[in-house]
């Protein structure tokens, strides 16, 4: 046998655990951080993968139209800003090559 | 090697974004069951047999270069060569790769050796596995990847810092995102502790020398979906060796050689005629290739800056942003055709051992960003 026996996902199955699965309704916001300086390692756990990662979408007379990502929600302030503990620390010095790496 | 088309599962989109997979469908489709590839078991074991053959070849490949000091055919930064040299005499952790294959007439034929920044993983290794659950779970699929994985992480954690795992990637990207999330999901059964910081929020601290998350907590170890020719040439590239921790990079630096285009020369220059191998060639000796070959940039993504040249005509190329550090030129491998298809193999390496299979379709001889994963088993 060359194949995986069973696969279990430690992040996603807490995820789904602790969550509802409804589709969002009005809802399209989720921001990860909801202020300028918190670190995100608090939602670190399951809730990263599961607002990062869930998709929703729609089906329309057995049609799929898929709406957007949570991740879309992610705010660019949630990224930036300054604390006193910060000091010498400087951030942003990777990530400008370009958009994404798939290969 | 057979093609086969099938009706897609009812509400596939809602069975694979269930088990975390939301990147199906981009602009046009992505992860394709409306069609599926059968192996028999000898042709698995083929590409099985080529891919730990071509591993140990890459070993050897790599030594070759670091004894002969051959960086400059890498394009590789002068002041980082003691890290790669480092990261290699210390054994330092490496977890995946995948060889890219073309499969025609029974032989599997390297393409390339994506050795730096795999993606496809979650496909491969998660998704299409539970789409077999659901078509038909007697067949048997090439896929072993998960169990590798944990068990990989599991063996490397005698030779990481005792401390966090980190795990990086760029924002805004959700497949790049699903491939570390998912490699995190593995390190975490595997027993570690790990965070997460995007790389653009990693920190550097000039008073303590080292690399901080955004607790401001020290970065020791930490798995990377970032090439490193990206890396080094960032405004933090250089901190990587002023680090006072020597973080370990995963994966670390010395599978910068494996993953340019330049290792396909060398390759084939320490093993011609190797039956899994594609004559390839610096610019120097392209003329062996006559007026057929691919050129391929040195350091390129997603199919970018092809051409295809037969009987010295241009049949197919791409566009794209690469190829300032220079081309080699590879001996001309037409992928085999589906009707008007054309799959590239893509098979992992995890740890040392191959572990699996995953399938990229396309309408062109290019695989390129718009190309589609198309699941498997054997038959």
């Amino acid at each position: 046998m060359k194949k995986s026996k069973i696969i279990h996902l430690v992040l996603i199955s807490a995820a789904f655990a602790s969550c509802t699965q409804q589709k969002p309704k009005n809802e399209k916001k989720v921001y990860m951080r909801s202020d300028t300086t918190a670190g995100y390692s608090h939602i670190l756990g399951p809730a990263l993968w599961y607002y990062a990662f869930r998709p929703f979408g729609i089906y329309n007379n057995g049609s799929y139209q898929r709406a957007g990502y949570y991740s879309s929600a992610i705010s660019e302030r949630a990224n930036v800003g300054s604390n006193p503990f910060k000091g010498s620390v400087v951030r942003g010095g990777f990530g400008s090559s370009t958009f994404h790496v798939s290969s | 090697m057979k093609r086969h088309k099938i009706n897609p599962r009812e509400n596939w989109q809602e069975k694979v974004e269930k088990i975390g997979f939301g990147f199906h469908t981009a602009d046009s489709l992505y992860w394709d069951e409306s069609v599926y590839y059968e192996f028999s078991m000898e042709e698995i074991h083929t590409i099985e047999k080529a891919t730990y053959k071509l591993w140990d070849k890459c070993l050897e490949a790599v030594q070759y270069v670091i004894d002969c000091k051959l960086y400059k055919k890498f394009h590789i930064p002068e002041w980082f060569i003691p890290h790669i040299e480092e990261t290699w005499n210390n054994d330092a952790p490496a977890i995946y790769g995948r060889f890219d294959f073309s499969l025609k007439n029974g032989v599997p034929k390297l393409l390339e050796f994506n050795a730096d920044t795999p993606t496809s993983l979650f496909e491969a290794a998660v998704v299409q596995w539970y789409w077999l659950q659901d078509f038909d779970s007697s067949k048997d699929q090439f896929n072993s990847m998960h169990e590798k994985l944990v068990e990989y992480w599991k063996y490397l954690k005698k030779y990481l810092y005792d401390y966090t795992l980190h795990f990086t990637c760029v924002k805004d990207n959700l497949e790049d995102l699903t491939t570390t999330e998912y490699l995190r999901d593995c390190a975490i059964q595997a027993g570690f502790t790990t965070n997460f910081v995007f790389v653009e929020d990693i920190g550097w601290s000039s008073e303590r020398k080292e690399f901080v998350d955004l607790n401001n907590y020290s970065i020791k170890n930490i798995f990377k979906l970032y090439p490193y020719e990206w890396l080094v040439n960032e405004d933090f590239g250089k901190n990587i060796i002023l680090d006072k921790n020597k973080t370990y990079w995963i994966e670390p630096s010395w599978k910068m050689l494996l993953s340019n285009k330049a290792i396909l020369p060398i390759l084939w220059s320490l093993n011609k005629y190797d039956e899994n191998l594609l004559a390839s060639y610096f610019d120097d000796e392209k003329f062996m290739l006559e007026n057929s070959y691919v050129k391929k940039p040195l350091l390129s993504r997603e199919g970018a800056n092809i051409s295809i040249v037969k009987n010295g005509e241009v049949i197919s190329e791409t566009d794209g942003e690469y190829g300032e550090e220079g081309f080699i030129y590879q001996e001309l491998c037409e992928l085999p055709e589906f009707n008007n298809n054309y799959p590239v193999i893509g098979s992992w390496v995890i740890g040392q051992e191959a572990a699996g299979i995953g399938i990229r379709e396309s309408d062109l001889l290019i695989t390129g960003n718009l190309s589609r994963f198309v699941p498997h088993l054997i038959d």
